[in-house]
This record gives structure tokens, sequence and C-alpha cells, in this order.
């Protein structure tokens, strides 16, 4: 495969995933403080 | 709804497998720049789902900021059907400027008012600010897509990474506005950041025609569109231009879909805290 084509694909990809990561990330963490609240709560 | 997601997830990471092998393995290798062409396939999708989440992020701002008051909002949704009968009726009847094609403008102005009163009659106005922070966000992620991919087919093609010319800045200039606006929308805790934003993305939008049209406006190194423009293009390669893009389409339809339930969990969150911190012993004065 053509070096530049390749980039140009991981390069694509790469940003999508480090989206989807932080997206993941930011899910986790709320996910937490939900807990937090529910626990002071309680 | 939710259960439809997983499914929804499954078949768009097929349907993006299979567009990636149509670009790679079934797209024919275009004769003067050989396979660096197929960035095309990943470059022009990117554009084109970022021009239309920044379009998504523009109606939703200017409901945001209509929708506060009865009469405004009357008044705008008037003037969204207007303008999309009216473009519309333009494509037809009107000599569009050469170069354009008819079914195109026929399509932005059933558009215009196709989404306004989709997200009029699905999204509440509080809503419409939470749609439009989301568009704005992975609009983001296709025009940095879109940025990173051009220079990469530029370089062995025009023997340069970048150059000055109106296409390439204006679009870096659209993708500044819009990371401007997710920064004060990040660092901003004014109760009047969703206004501003809003008006932000208004003037943010108005940038995408002049990037879409800047190709006819100036002399420039980019290449002619190839739909809705005058260029031309081998059917095979529209085919897998086309699937690509559908595919990018179903990706950042759930890719949203996701951020929009983030952030209004994040916004339940954020009020819990408030309320907590109100019942909290000697917080009221």
């Amino acid at each position: 495969m053509n070096g530049y084509l390749l980039a140009a694909y991981a390069a694509t990809w790469i940003i999508h995933i480090a989206y989807l990561a932080s997206l993941v990330s930011r899910y986790a963490k709320l996910k937490r403080e939900i807990e937090d609240l529910k626990g002071s709560r309680s | 709804m939710k259960k439809a997601f997983p499914i929804l997830g499954i078949l768009t990471a097929i349907l993006l497998s299979y567009a990636l092998y149509l670009a790679l393995e079934v797209a024919p290798t275009e004769q003067t720049m050989g396979d660096v062409q197929r960035i095309f396939y990943y470059h022009v999708p990117s554009a084109w789902t970022a021009f239309l989440l920044f379009f998504v992020n523009f109606i939703a701002s200017v409901q945001y900021l209509c929708r506060s008051n009865p009469k405004t909002d009357r008044i705008a949704l008037r003037i969204a059907i207007a303008v999309g009968v009216v473009v519309f009726v333009t494509a037809f009847f009107v000599p569009v400027p050469s170069g354009l094609r008819p079914s195109a403008v026929a399509t932005t102005g059933l558009l215009i008012t196709g989404v306004y009163l989709f997200i009029h009659s699905r999204f509440l106005h509080i809503e419409t600010d939470v749609l439009a922070l989301v568009s704005a966000e992975v609009g983001v992620v296709f025009c940095s897509i879109v940025l990173v991919t051009g220079p990469i087919w530029a370089r062995p093609v025009w023997g340069i990474w970048w150059t000055w010319d109106m296409r390439l800045t204006s679009t870096l200039v659209l993708w500044l506005i819009y990371v401007s606006y997710l920064v004060l929308r990040r660092f901003s805790a004014s109760s009047e950041t969703p206004v501003l934003a809003a008006t932000l993305s208004i003037f943010g939008a108005l940038c995408v025609p002049f990037v879409y049209f800047s190709i006819w406006f100036f002399r420039t190194q980019h290449p002619q569109p190839v739909i809705g423009g005058g260029g031309s293009i081998d059917p095979r390669m529209m085919h897998v231009l086309l699937m690509n893009w559908l595919a990018f389409s179903c990706f950042a339809f759930l890719v949203s879909w996701s951020r929009y339930r983030l952030e209004k969990v994040q916004r339940e969150v954020e009020a819990a805290h408030a309320m907590k911190s109100l019942q909290r012993p000697g917080s009221a004065r």
C-alpha cells in the first residue's frame, strides 16, 4: 500500500478512536459521579 | 431506542468495513495520481459529514435563540419554511450559476426546511442547546480529519503539504471558529454562555457556504467538486464515494447520539450537585 494512503487512513482512524476513547473516559467519570451522588444520599 | 443502539453499531461497523474494502480494493486506480487518489474516499465524505453537522449546529443554535420567545419562534419557523421553498423553486425556475446543478440547489432547499421542522418537532428548547454542542463537537472531529488527510494527499500530488489557497484557508478558519465555540462552551461558566455560543455558531455556519463556493469565487489549487458542481467522476468511483459517505454519516449519527445522551446525563448530574449543595445545612441564608 502507498505510504501516503496508509498515513491518511491511519490518521483518520486514530482521530476517531481518540475521540471515542475520550467519550468512554467521560462516561466512566460520570458513572463515578452518579455513584458518589447515590452514596451521599443513602 | 436504547435497544437499537448496539444493532445500529454492528451495522455501522459492517458498513465501514465494507466501505473501506471498496475504497482500497474495488475502486479503480486513478491514472495520474495512482493509489494516493484513494485518500479522496475518506477526505471528501469527512468534509460532507462535517458540513452536515455544522448545518445541524446552525439550525439548533437558531432554534435555541428563537424558541425562548413564542413570537420569534413562530417567525423563525415561517422564515425557515419560506427559505426552503424559495431555494427549491429557484432551482427549477431561475438559472443557477454555471457549474452548479439545479438538483443540488433543490436538495439544499428541502434540507433547510426538513432539518428545521425535524428539530423543531423532536427537541425541546433546552435540548436544542445540547444538540448544537454535540453536532459542533463531532463536526470538529470530522473537520480535523479533512485538515489532516488533505495535506497528506497534497504532498505527493502538489509537491507541498499546504498552501494558503482560499479553500484550504477558509476550511482552517471554519475549524478554528468551531474550536473556539467548543472552548467557549468548555471554559465559560456564565449563564449567558449558550446564547453567546449560539451566536458564534451562526457566524461559523455562514463560513460553510463560503468554504464550499470558494473554488467558484477564487482561483484555487483545490480540485473542483464532483457532486453538485461541474466536475465529473467514474461511476464506480462515485459508488465507492457515496458508500463511504453513507458509512461515515451512520458513524457520525451514532457518535452524536452517544455524545447527546452523555451530555444530557452530565447536565442532570450537575443539576443534582447544585441541588445537593443547596440542601446542605448552612448553605441557605
